[in-house]
């Protein structure tokens, strides 16, 4: 059986930032990272963003061969953990078994795809890895139509790409509004009148379709439309799902850990299994999983540290979110009164110039400031987003957190 | 404060571009895209100043970008005196690309990355100036000591149609000509 000091399981970046803060704390003990990825660690947020112009995914790598070799840290890339046994610290895979004496869980979430007829059709995508993003740029060579399922970050994301490509591109969201979570109704409604505006290509166009559900996905041996719940039909080609993740947990179930909607750590991102840390899009802190790459990059890190013995603790951020786009582009952060609650003074100021000399940027431009007591708590910014930092300072507290 | 930085010389700068091609030319930009560019004042535009200018990264000792990046992908090396992206950290947000004053901070079109003046950093090490410098025929723009630019008289980047230095304080010196 083989023994290491230091288990990694996934190689994310929550994984590597971990494997980075324990060769960073403990210079010699041996460090395995066992991931079920055929690559090292890539930027994964800008496959959404880049990743269709990508001819040779090698620009995506954060690390390489090289830099685990210099770091001894040891990758077992195509391998599967398939049982963890807590108690004696082994788990097998199956290139045999490993004991280790501190485990990293840092397995991530896959890409959740809700139960709809027709979803197993050629043409339907999630968009996770590289090998899905490499998947859609070959359908995209015949496709003409897309549909983008879920008005996320993701699903803005690559539906301005494949828009960029000339395609006819259609989101559709079952909530009322796109980003539901983060923006308010009206900064939303904004956000998409601006899309619509500029989303008029020579060739491709960009719509953005609120308040549907899917029904059915169409097509005979490949996708040919949608139908959705209200009886209407729409033609297409490609369909992405942009709904989300869901966190893996079934290892850490069957191991016997104590398991949520992820698996549950405390602010030392220890579980409720001995030696064993989770961190990133797999693990739950006070009720809820970030699923965020900033967060998973802090929580690899406190994780990392934990398993040498140096305790941190985690303080969740509230991270704002943003789409940078050549179309339109939007910044969110804070409370936007999404809830409707009384007490929230709003300020919106339309068609803000600002000057900005090397790189030209369109104008039409939206502002949304959310006071409550007099205190800045919100703020949106639709079209030119400068100032946002600015704004983001002014919301932050000395702790580095919107209150 | 012993940086590096930028000199333009407003008095001689004939505005051939020369920087902003040799500057793509160096980085492979694809076609359209700029990490430095020439701009033309005109006295109606900008009172006090005439003449072409030449801008790029302007490598602030207190750099905006640096705040904004949330994953440690920019920094300033401040031995060096420059701002720097690690390409391998960045994930393409292009938060940075809207907290730049100066908008020197874009998106590359081939990786999707943030892609910024990096102070040809490769050829400074091996002793060369940046391609921007070694491009200039008239010798207006130069890379450089502040203290020694500072010591032949040369000013603040203060324009009025730029941020207020106090913002990012920036490295870059220039030498201006005065408008009738």
């Amino acid at each position: 059986m083989r023994k290491t000091e230091y288990l990694i399981i996934g190689n994310g970046i929550a994984g590597l930032s971990a494997a980075k803060a324990i060769r960073a704390n403990d210079k010699d003990g041996s460090i395995l990272m066992v991931t079920r990825q055929k690559q090292t660690t890539y930027l994964r947020p800008l496959l959404s963003k880049a990743g269709m112009k990508l001819a040779d995914p090698r620009v995506l790598q954060m690390v390489d061969e090289a830099w685990h070799k210099e770091k001894r840290i040891e990758l077992l890339t195509g391998t599967t953990v398939q049982e963890m046994d807590v108690r004696n610290h082994i788990v097998r895979c199956e290139k045999g078994s490993i004991e280790y004496r501190k485990c990293i869980y840092a397995l991530g979430g896959d890409a959740w795809m809700p139960p709809v007829r027709g979803q197993n059709l050629p043409g339907i995508f999630v968009l996770r890895n590289i090998e899905d993003i490499q998947a859609i740029r070959r359908c995209t060579l015949r496709a003409k139509r897309a549909a983008v399922i879920g008005g996320g970050v993701i699903g803005m994301e690559i539906g301005e790409v494949l828009y960029r490509r000339g395609m006819q591109v259609t989101v559709l969201e079952m909530q009322p509004r796109i980003l539901p979570r983060v923006l308010d109704q009206e900064t939303a409604e904004n956000y998409i009148m601006q899309l619509a505006r500029a989303g008029r290509g020579a060739q491709g166009s960009f719509r953005v379709q609120t308040n549907v559900n899917v029904e059915e996905i169409l097509g005979e041996d490949r996708v040919t439309g949608i139908r959705l719940a209200d009886g209407g039909q729409m033609e297409c080609d490609l369909v992405i799902f942009s709904c989300g993740i869901r966190s893996c947990v079934g290892l850490a179930e069957r191991a016997g850990m104590e398991v949520d909607r992820a698996v549950i750590v405390d602010e030392s991102m220890r579980t409720s299994a001995e030696d064993v840390f989770a961190c990133g899009d797999c693990a739950q802190f006070q009720g809820t999983c970030a699923a965020l790459w900033e967060a998973a990059m802090e929580q690899g890190r406190i994780a990392g540290l934990a398993a040498c013995g140096v305790y941190e603790r985690y303080r969740p951020k509230k991270y704002p979110i943003f789409c940078n786009s050549s179309l339109v582009s939007m910044f969110a952060a804070g409370d936007l009164a999404v809830s409707g609650e009384d007490g929230y003074r709003v300020e919106v100021l339309e068609d803000r110039e600002e000057k900005v000399l090397l790189t030209p940027r369109k104008q039409g431009s939206y502002m949304r400031l959310v006071y409550r007591k007099d205190r800045l708590v919100g703020a949106a910014l639709i079209g030119n987003l400068a100032g946002m930092q600015a704004l983001k300072e002014r919301m932050t507290d000395a702790e580095g957190s919107y209150e | 404060m012993s940086g590096y930085g930028f000199l333009m010389d407003l008095r001689t700068c004939i505005g051939c571009h020369s920087c902003q091609f040799a500057c793509a030319e160096q980085r492979s930009l694809a076609n359209g895209e700029w990490l430095r560019r020439v701009f033309h004042l005109e006295a109606e535009d900008h009172k006090r100043y005439v003449g072409a200018f030449s801008m790029g990264c302007n490598h602030c000792e207190d750099p905006a970008c640096v705040k904004a990046c949330q994953n440690g992908a920019i920094s300033r090396d401040e031995e060096k005196g420059v701002v720097l992206n690690d390409s391998r950290k960045c994930i393409g947000c292009g938060a940075c690309t809207w907290a730049c004053p100066y908008g020197a901070v874009s998106i590359s079109e081939e990786t999707g990355k943030a892609h910024k003046c990096d102070s040809c950093i490769e050829r400074r090490q091996e002793g060369f100036p940046p391609a921007c410098v070694a491009a200039c025929p008239v010798g207006s723009l130069r890379f450089g000591s502040i203290r020694e630019f500072d010591e032949e008289g040369a000013e603040q980047l203060e324009m009025e149609f730029l941020p207020d230095v106090d913002v990012t304080r920036p490295s870059t010196r220039i030498i201006v000509r005065r408008a009738k």
